[in-house]
């Protein structure tokens, strides 16, 4: 069963990429597919407050923390690695990656390769699907639009999409939608994943003692997310063979 | 057992807040201190009532759904009475399947039932219909209120009102002369007190009417309480 490697990235700060690495995490768990997870927001990890029993925190410039991860791909239980790109390094660990001969292991189909590139509110963002384009020849490529906070994103030009989404053989967009600020705020406090604050557990698998009305709100929240997942097939672009069919 | 108990109607002024009150009444003559909320935060009817014991709580704000739903399902020993204004109908519906509010009130020993006031007409009733099956599972007491008016004889062919026909628990609230109406809604009128003592100054036959009336929709109300309490299997024990 070959590895696959998900990169969430972003050129921009601020963009809700963890936020997104986050529901990733709690997809895959739904959907009992193993991962393990990378957070290159180096000393102090985000990503791993919240799902601390599989997220490692790493400095993604440094060699051997590379190593760590690209070295590991099939020699642990996790069949998706998710690799949480601190904001401004997307381009040159994509090309750090292509020069450790990551990307020739994609092409010859030894590991699958996604992109969910979370795209910025203004039409700049295009230029950054510019500049991941060459790396994304051979992977799935997901052009996310983080609606969580109620941004308003450029429309798309039909023509000028086509130019830059031409460029992936795989492209697809998802739309992650609102969730109001005060449950936003709430999982945030909680510190732990969305589907443990549904469950109304704390860190500890104690009681949360969260508002029911929050907990449903994030649970129908998640719910429309990971719907949006399966409607884009982020599993099984990523893992064709071990996908679970949709019910 | 214990409630959380919705009063709503898709009609504005059918009786919701008397019924919500009649219902606060039956559980303190039962010797219980209900908790009561309204949703109409501008006029507060309940609030003036009880006190002591109402909230009222503006069902759009993120804020209040907060406490109203923590407080309708949180433990405890009372039960609890929402009175559900038209406006806040379908986001309190609606958010009550979201946050599977039933499963919750449930896990602490309380009871989710729907009062549904339906007027005479077909569109009530299958309004009615629409609303018991978006709840689910839940005990749904269809109200007619005769202060509504005569029902017309479509309705009685119409297929939401045979289907309704067929629920479990009933409940008529009688007509009452709208002159004694207007005495129920005098600030001064506690019904449990008139029920106890009603050595009220007014006429003998206007007191025997509204006492009379009061004793009918409160027998009315023991009854569906007592088969809902009969009907359904005991709460599962706390773990």
């Amino acid at each position: 069963m070959k590895p696959a490697v998900l990169v969430v990235g972003a050129d921009k700060g601020g963009v809700g990429k963890t936020t997104i690495s986050r529901t990733v995490l709690d997809y895959l768990r739904a959907k009992s597919m193993p991962a393990r997870a990378f957070d290159s927001e180096s000393p102090r990890g985000t990503l791993k407050r919240f799902h601390p029993a599989v997220t490692e925190i790493v400095d993604i410039t440094h060699t051997g923390d590379q190593m760590k991860i690209l070295d590991t791909l099939s020699s642990n239980d996790a069949r998706i690695t998710l690799i949480d790109i601190k904001a401004g390094l997307l381009s040159n660990t994509l090309k750090a990656f292509q020069d450790s001969g990551f990307f020739d292991a994609v092409r010859a189909g030894d590991v699958s390769f996604g992109l969910f590139h979370v795209l910025g509110p203004s039409v700049a963002s295009l230029d950054e699907i510019s500049e991941v384009a060459p790396y994304i020849e051979n992977g799935a490529y997901f052009a996310v639009k983080n609606f969580i906070n109620e941004t308003s994103f450029f429309d798309w030009d039909p023509a000028v999409k086509a130019k830059y989404f031409e460029k992936s053989k795989d492209s697809t967009e998802i739309s992650i939608p609102k969730l109001t600020e005060m449950a936003c705020e709430s999982v945030e406090l909680a510190g732990v994943p969305f589907s443990t604050f549904i469950a109304n557990k704390n860190a500890q698998g104690g009681a949360g003692n969260y508002s029911l009305v929050l907990r449903g709100y994030v649970r129908t929240w998640l719910m429309h997310v990971a719907a949006e997942y399966e409607r884009a097939g982020v599993l099984k672009k990523l893992s064709p063979a071990e996908a679970p069919s949709s019910a | 057992m214990n409630f959380a108990i919705i009063v709503a109607s898709a009609r504005a002024r059918s009786g919701k807040t008397l019924l919500s009150r009649l219902l606060a009444e039956h559980f303190i003559l039962s010797g219980q201190q209900p908790i009561v909320y309204e949703t109409d935060v501008t006029a507060a009817p309940l609030a003036a009532r009880f006190p002591n014991d109402a909230l009222a709580l503006n069902i759009d704000r993120v804020t209040d759904q907060m406490p109203l739903f923590d407080g309708m399902s949180a433990p405890g020993t009372e039960s609890r009475i929402l009175d559900l204004s038209n406006g806040g109908s379908k986001k309190f519906f609606d958010l009550m399947v979201e946050s599977d509010f039933k499963g919750e009130a449930r896990e602490n020993e309380l009871e989710p039932v729907v009062f549904y006031i339906a007027g005479p007409e077909k569109d009530d009733f299958e309004r009615a219909n629409e609303l018991r099956r978006h709840v689910g599972n839940c005990p749904f007491v269809l109200v007619q209120n005769e202060a509504l008016g005569e029902a017309k004889q479509s309705l009685f062919r119409s297929a939401a009102y045979i289907e309704l026909a067929e629920l479990e628990f009933h409940m008529l609230i009688p007509a009452l002369d709208p002159s004694f109406m207007e005495l129920l809604d005098e600030p001064d009128v506690t019904i449990r007190e008139f029920i106890r003592d009603p050595r009220r100054k007014m006429a003998p036959e206007t007191r025997a009417a509204l006492r009379s009336w009061i004793v009918k929709v409160l027998s009315e109300i023991y009854r569906v309480i007592s088969g809902i309490e009969h009907r359904f299997p005991p709460l599962p024990e706390r773990r």
